[in-house]
């Protein structure tokens, strides 16, 4: 079942047009590739359905509802999360507190709450910490609990950054280069994580660089180049499309 | 024995300037220059009040926050959406805006020559005259002041807030509201410089446009960056230190003519030793960005 339908989005800046006419959907519980060089349009999409840019045209349909324009937290409690290629996580909070930010409609994040702290607020903050807790270990970083996010190595903050957006509950998750920078081992890591999301039910959009990466774990691509798609099919049938490896690696 | 009273009541107004400031600056990672602006509200309001009204001095105190807050928040909401240079230069317009209508509405605030003759407070219908007791009450109002800040900063509001001076937009892609956490802190910041603002008028026993200048919103973030953006122990060591070296320096014997410059020279040479050495400031662990 399709969750998340891009319907004929396009996007201008200035005279640059990143985005042209591009259609795509995600099917529920599945993971989904969207591979494409540089400037292909892969991170504007993303923006566009999460919110953080507005497009020229089109439409965004999720759970067959119109989502298109609505403010990037409007999009979050709807069930759609992101990832940022350059993480943004925040470094001088611990991984507890990271993750603890990714938790939704916490009456201790009002003001009048926190200062008041009524006693039910107790039985919630046990209960957050022990989703965050879940979580952590989910992720395999329960070590470093207590560490602050910028002390840790490269592959251990995107852990962190894929389990911050998990703590949103959201069910759709879109991963902005998920593997890109690592080595073998955290490679693996990684992927075995959203292996595992798929299969507690979350759809998962994927951008990457890394055919490989890619073709390991998604069971349908997308190939954009310039803003729009240029061939969509089944891993290894696009992994072996001509048109594909000649555009996307620069092949004859 | 009344000028240290009135020092030590003077450290306590700092410091409810400095913790409202730090909270803004310190967890939101918004940088204002409203704070003088803010402060003269409610050093005006408390004078016109207490001059023309028989009001008790803690609803002028909750007036005076307010109604510095209700200002604060109509003019900078536009501004709030926004961060950094907009963020301060809005701010800055709108010190302007209140410093001149301090120094022009004649009717009013009898411009340059300031409101004088404000009474002794009054207190749950008795009036105050000992200053000693004065003190006591600004000093139970600044503690309660410090355990407020401390108690919302160490919540999960504050790790929110901590989390958007680290990076909003990552907290907006969690879900959270960074506009109604920017108009929220402002609030908080705004009621406290306005409170300060009704401490002064009442211990000053006059107010004028002259001290509620840029050069006051400056000193008070030299507290805060001093003492340690962030941190609630390193604003209130930045007030210490700053009060003390500035209120000293009046009384070692400097002629004063220069007496002022002297104290400017002093302050303003600390802060670039400071931005230099240790930009973190005293006990904070945060640089100002």
């Amino acid at each position: 079942m399709k969750i998340l339908e891009v319907k004929d989005i396009s996007k201008n800046f200035g005279g640059v047009r990143a985005l042209s006419n591009l259609s795509f959907s995600l099917e529920e519980g599945q993971i989904t590739g969207l591979i494409g060089s540089n400037g292909a349009g892969k991170t504007t999409i993303f923006n566009v359905i999460t919110g953080f840019l507005k497009s020229d045209s089109g439409q965004i349909i999720y759970k067959g509802e119109d989502i298109t324009g609505l403010a990037p937290i409007k999009i979050v409690k709807k069930g759609i999360c992101r990832t940022f290629q350059e993480l943004r996580l925040f470094g001088k909070l611990s991984v507890f507190e990271n993750i603890c930010l990714g938790i939704p409609d916490q009456s201790e994040e009002k003001f009048m709450t926190a200062l008041i702290k009524p006693p039910k607020v107790r039985k919630e903050r046990a209960a957050v910490k022990e989703k965050v807790e879940g979580i952590i270990d989910y992720v395999g970083l329960t070590p470093y609990t207590n560490y602050l996010a910028e002390s840790l190595a490269y592959g251990e903050q995107k852990l962190l950054s894929l389990g911050r957006f998990l703590a949103t509950g959201a069910d759709t998750l879109l991963l902005d280069e998920p593997t890109s920078g690592l080595d073998g081992r955290h490679i693996d890591n990684i992927l075995e994580v959203v292996r595992k999301l798929t299969t507690s039910g979350k759809t998962i959009c994927l951008i990457e660089h890394n055919m490989e990466v890619v073709s390991a774990v998604s069971s349908y691509i997308y190939v954009l180049d310039q803003g729009t798609k240029l061939a969509e099919g089944f891993s290894k049938d696009v992994m072996n499309d001509p048109q594909v490896l000649s555009i996307y690696l620069g092949g004859e | 024995m009344s000028v240290i009273l009135s020092i030590l009541i003077q450290l306590c107004m700092y410091s409810i300037l400095a913790l409202g400031l730090n909270m803004l600056v310190g967890y939101s990672g918004l940088v204002s220059s409203a704070t003088a602006a803010l402060f003269g509200i409610g050093g005006y309001l408390t004078a016109l009040f207490a001059l023309h009204y028989k009001l008790d001095f803690f609803v002028i105190l909750i007036a005076g926050g307010v109604f510095a807050a209700v200002l604060g928040v109509l003019v900078s909401l536009p501004a709030l959406r926004l961060k950094g240079d907009y963020f301060f230069i809005t701010t800055m317009g709108f010190t302007w805006i209140i410093t001149n209508i301090m120094t022009n509405w004649m009717q009013v605030t009898r411009g340059p020559n300031g409101l004088t003759g404000i009474p002794s407070p009054l207190v749950f219908g008795q009036v105050l005259n000992s200053r000693f007791l004065f003190f006591i009450l600004i000093l139970i109002i600044t503690a309660l002041c410090i355990f407020v800040a401390n108690r919302v900063c160490t919540s999960p509001f504050g790790r929110a807030l901590k989390g958007m001076r680290e990076d909003d937009i990552a907290l907006e892609a969690l879900g959270k509201n960074i506009t109604a956490f920017r108009v929220k802190t402002f609030v908080f910041y705004a009621i406290y410089c306005g409170m300060a603002g009704t401490i002064y008028a009442y211990n000053m026993r006059f107010v004028d446009p002259t001290a509620f200048t840029s050069d006051e919103s400056i000193f008070v973030l030299s507290m805060v960056v001093l003492g340690g953006v962030g941190s609630i122990k390193g604003t209130l060591v930045g007030v210490l230190v700053l009060g003390i070296i500035s209120e000293g320096v009046r009384y070692v014997g400097l002629p004063a003519s220069i007496a002022f410059q002297a104290r400017q020279i002093i302050y303003g040479l600390i802060l670039v030793l400071f931005m230099i050495f240790r930009p973190q400031g005293l006990l904070g662990q945060y640089k100002i960005t």
